[in-house]
């Protein structure tokens, strides 16, 4: 039967048992440890001593970011601020690549363990892809939409054809004169898919102003990018863009 | 491994963006990047090939697949003898590779190997596996290793 001291017993024998160094180099050390990434490879945690103090420098000579960049790039001033203030609020260092943390013998074990931390947040840095951001698109312009743009009664997900179900105008604002049809647009199914729709309703001869939202339009390719610009009466190059001026465009239009 | 798995890794492929001729060192590793394209035009791929500078074992030789929304999920990967691995029998320095495990929607199914011990032997194996069908025009030793075979 399982008690507290047989699992303080167990847990301190394993990890006693799975702790241990492999010299890589001349007082630099490789630590073996039941700490691993999520894909099952160990974190690489390494311990350099000094001949000349009791300083011990644990780091992951430049690992971590080595592993990061096989899906997410540090390739902007604001990416690599994410990462410094990432450092900064574990109190842990660069150089070169190299993230480490200083320390002495009496402080190593917690030290290792923060230093495990460090390397699990940096290298899931990659959550800040763009596409996981840009799932966010959609929510970010509804959410646009029905705080500052309610006045003019929104509409969602409209259909303007009864007999043409697949055909879905994401937001319509009524006017006096011609509705606006807003398609919030993000990748190129989305695009292809707004760009069939306002064709569809044009041929269908609906009157109506066909407005584009983009998450970035630079990032379609050129020929989505066309299309677009072909069929759309009004393109907002991205959601900053629309935030700035969507107000402006209702109400010259609307009222 | 399932099939659809399968059918990513070896269907043939082409390089649409050459890598630079020489890697380029960015913090604390050596790195080249491809961009490749299944012959039948329906899908983009990446290959990365990463090697750590202070320990040239580190290396990395990677497959991903890009997504209409550009996310990228990595199918599979050539690892060097970095050192421990979780389900390993030899947790020590050994070549390995990593597939993705779908359900996890990791890399996480590993197997040690003894198809290559180093990067450029690594390379060349994943041309292979990966059918990369003008691997050699940017890669040439995968020539020479192809000739001295014979």
């Amino acid at each position: 039967m399982l008690n507290k001291e047989k699992l303080e017993s167990i847990i301190a024998d394993n990890f006693y048992s799975r702790f241990k160094l492999v010299e890589r180099k001349k007082n630099f050390f490789q630590l073996f440890s039941p700490l691993y990434h999520p894909d099952g490879d160990m974190l690489d945690i390494f311990l350099k001593i000094s001949e000349s103090d009791d300083v011990i420098k644990v780091c992951d000579s430049g690992m971590s970011l080595m592993r990061l960049s096989y899906t997410y790039d540090l390739d902007t001033e604001n990416k690599k601020s994410i990462l410094a203030n990432l450092l900064r609020e574990n109190e842990a260092f660069f150089a070169d690549g190299n993230i480490y943390m200083e320390t002495t013998v009496e402080f190593l074990f917690p030290t290792i363990m923060k230093m495990s931390q460090v390397i699990a947040k940096v290298c899931n840095m990659k959550i800040l892809q763009r596409s996981n951001i840009t799932n966010l698109f959609y929510d970010q312009v509804q959410e646009y939409i029905v705080t500052n743009l309610k006045k003019y009664n929104p509409q969602v997900d409209q259909r303007p054809i009864a007999d043409r179900e697949e055909l879905v105008v994401d937001y319509v604002f009524v006017t006096r004169d011609k509705p606006i049809y807003l398609f919030a647009v993000k990748g190129i199914a989305k695009a292809q898919s707004a760009v069939i729709s306002i064709l569809s309703f044009q041929k269908e001869g609906l009157p109506f102003w066909a407005v584009v939202v983009n998450e970035n339009v630079d990032e379609l390719p050129k020929t989505q990018r066309k299309l677009l610009m072909s069929a759309a009466d009004k393109q907002f190059y991205d959601l900053k863009d629309f935030k700035k001026n969507a107000d402006d465009f209702m109400a010259r239009h609307l009222n | 491994m399932n099939k659809e798995l399968f059918d990513l890794i070896n269907c043939p492929k082409i390089v649409i963006k050459p890598p630079q001729k020489e890697f380029k060192a960015v913090s604390g590793s050596l790195r080249k990047d491809l961009q490749l394209l299944s012959t039948d035009g329906t899908k983009r791929f990446s290959m990365f090939i990463r090697q750590n500078k202070e320990f040239p074992d580190n290396f990395s030789v990677g497959l991903l697949v890009e997504d209409e929304e550009g996310k990228k999920v990595i199918l599979f990967r050539c690892n060097g003898p970095h050192g421990g691995c979780y389900n390993l029998d030899n947790p020590h320095f050994t070549p390995h590779i990593h597939y993705l495990d779908e359900e996890r929607m990791s890399e996480s199914q590993i197997e040690c190997t003894q198809e290559y011990v180093t990067m450029d032997d690594a390379i060349v194996y994943f041309c292979r596996i990966c059918n990369i069908q003008d691997a050699e025009k940017y890669f040439p030793f995968i020539k020479q290793q192809m000739q001295s075979l014979f």
